[in-house]
């Protein structure tokens, strides 16, 4: 037998189409069908927890402790729960015990716990003041939120964002990682969706009890100066920037003609 | 920060990965042809038994290859479709092919007439691609009997 | 096109070689085959899933090397070898190599 030298062709082993034509689609497809899965998912959390009873959602909790407190502070404590007080009886939430605490720290903040827990922290309270109108101003968002439901909805969107997250990182790449992340940013998106939501209901609030929602732009002016994040890096942020949650609330106090 | 760091790998590995691949077939495809008159065969049946034999070589040659990046992060979104994954069967025919490259240049050097009985394994050096740490890189080694025959 | 594992084809005779020809890919199958196969784990028996990427990718493999063993004008590819790496998980990385003659 003879051999006869020919050169065998290569490229039958590799791949003729644009690698970068097939990755740019396949990756496509693929944020597009995630994105859909968790906006569905999403959508039936909201409708789901929109259902749960009030009486259910206090079973849900989990006990939590404070620290002691000393008797400034439960005297705070005490003034804050009438202004509450005060303005619960203008919700339609009156069947529903709120409580406030105080948690000494020097946090910026209040929170909506489930189960009708505000927490407000010491350090927004140093800078609000004493004024009454101010601390109902905070007390109101956070009102707003349990009147939208949002503590539950943003558990329940967040188990679900674990449980797509859990399916994905089975196999524990960076592939992965990078969904992940791009999905906190959808999830951060609707966080702050919802903060303007509460916002907006704060204002409502505060109109039907004070007759003017002042305060409530006071109080986000005076935290704007404690503005933790750059105004170009608020896609990254659970809220969003205060001047724009003051223009949101200037705007829509113009239309529904409130005075500021 | 960890998004942009990759986004950056991945970039990097396509821009320069594709530069690289080009040169390497290039380079491939030329040597080829230069030694294509050196005839590789998979069994040992191929010796002239007419003609006297001068000497037996053994021959081999390796070639490690390592993923970038971009070929990684490739395959692993198209690993959530399933279906052929482009970016490795191209790195892994570079690698095949530079290693039998470098067996027939050996062949070559000791002016082999027939290069017989060939083979080609690979094996996996490190960790396997895929894990969050180490990277995917593959050893081909490829070896063969090479017959001189007395002129 | 005559495919055979041993250096010769029986009852006929070579007359030409070409050299090694070659066919390799590398395949995955789709994410649910996989979570498929972990719980499959559990019990144990035959990864069905995965019998089936093997056996596609090994098909794939030889339809290419006969593609390049054609393109030479050969008309059997002889002691056909393969060979099987491991770049990632998940994935079938095969390969086929063989001796491509013409046969009478």
């Amino acid at each position: 037998m003879k051999y006869v030298p020919k050169i065998p062709d290569g490229d039958v082993n590799v791949p003729k189409e644009s690698i970068l034509k097939t990755f740019l689609f396949i990756l496509f497809t693929l944020f597009i069908i995630i994105y859909l899965i968790y906006l569905l998912l999403g959508f039936f959390t909201d409708i789901i927890v929109k259902k749960i009873p009030w009486q259910y959602e206090k079973i849900l909790v989990y006990k939590y402790f404070l620290p002691e407190k000393d008797r400034d502070i439960i005297k705070k404590e005490k003034k804050l729960q009438k202004i509450l007080n005060g303005l619960v009886k203008y919700t339609d939430m009156k069947n529903r015990d709120f409580k406030v605490r105080i948690y000494k720290t020097d946090e910026k903040n209040a929170l909506a716990l489930p189960g009708g827990d505000i927490v407000v922290f010491s350090g927004i309270l140093k800078i609000i003041g004493d004024d009454e109108r101010k601390i109902a101003a905070i007390l109101a968002h956070e009102l707003g939120h349990y009147a939208h439901r949002d503590h539950l909805c943003a558990i329940g969107r967040k188990l679900i964002l674990t449980l797509i997250l859990t399916f994905l990182t089975k196999t524990d790449n960076q592939a992965s990682s990078l969904f992940a992340s791009s999905l906190d940013k959808i999830q951060l998106k609707y966080s702050r969706d919802q903060e303007k939501k509460a916002d907006l209901y704060a204002v409502d609030l505060l109109y039907k009890r004070y007759k003017r929602i002042k305060e409530m732009i006071e109080v986000l002016n005076a935290l704007s100066g404690y503005e933790k994040i750059p105004k170009y890096f608020s896609f990254f942020s659970t809220h969003p920037t205060f001047e724009d949650r003051i223009k949101t609330i200037k705007k829509y106090a113009k239309r529904k003609g409130y005075r500021i | 920060m960890d998004l942009y760091i990759l986004l950056t790998l991945v970039i990097l590995g396509f821009s320069s990965g594709t530069i690289a691949e080009k040169i390497h077939y290039n380079s491939i495809k030329k040597r080829e042809t230069e030694l294509i008159n050196i005839p590789a065969v998979t069994s040992g049946d191929f010796i002239d038994e007419e003609k006297e034999i001068e000497n037996v070589y053994f021959l081999d040659g390796a070639c490690v290859v390592a993923l970038d990046y971009f070929k990684m992060f490739f395959a692993e979104i198209k690993k959530f479709f399933g279906g052929r994954i482009q970016s490795y069967e191209t790195l892994l025919d570079r690698g095949k092919r530079e290693a039998i490259l470098r067996l027939k240049q050996k062949a070559r050097e000791k002016d082999v007439d027939i290069i017989v009985n060939l083979r080609i394994e690979t094996s996996t050096i490190g960790q396997s691609a895929g894990k969050k740490k180490g990277f995917g890189c593959v050893e081909v080694f490829t070896y063969a009997t090479g017959i001189k025959y007395k002129k | 096109m005559i495919i055979t594992n041993i250096p010769l084809v029986p009852g006929k005779k070579i007359v030409e070689h070409y050299g090694l020809v070659s066919g390799s890919t590398v395949r995955a199958k789709h994410i649910g085959r996989d979570i498929m196969a972990s719980l499959k784990n559990i019990v144990g028996g035959e990864l069905k899933g995965y019998t089936q990427l093997l056996n596609e990718a090994r098909n794939e493999a030889i339809k290419r090397m006969v593609l390049q063993a054609e393109k030479l004008g050969a008309n059997a590819v002889i002691n056909v070898r393969f060979s099987t790496s491991s770049i990632t998980q998940g994935a079938a990385e095969l390969y086929a190599y063989g001796t491509a003659v013409k046969v009478e």
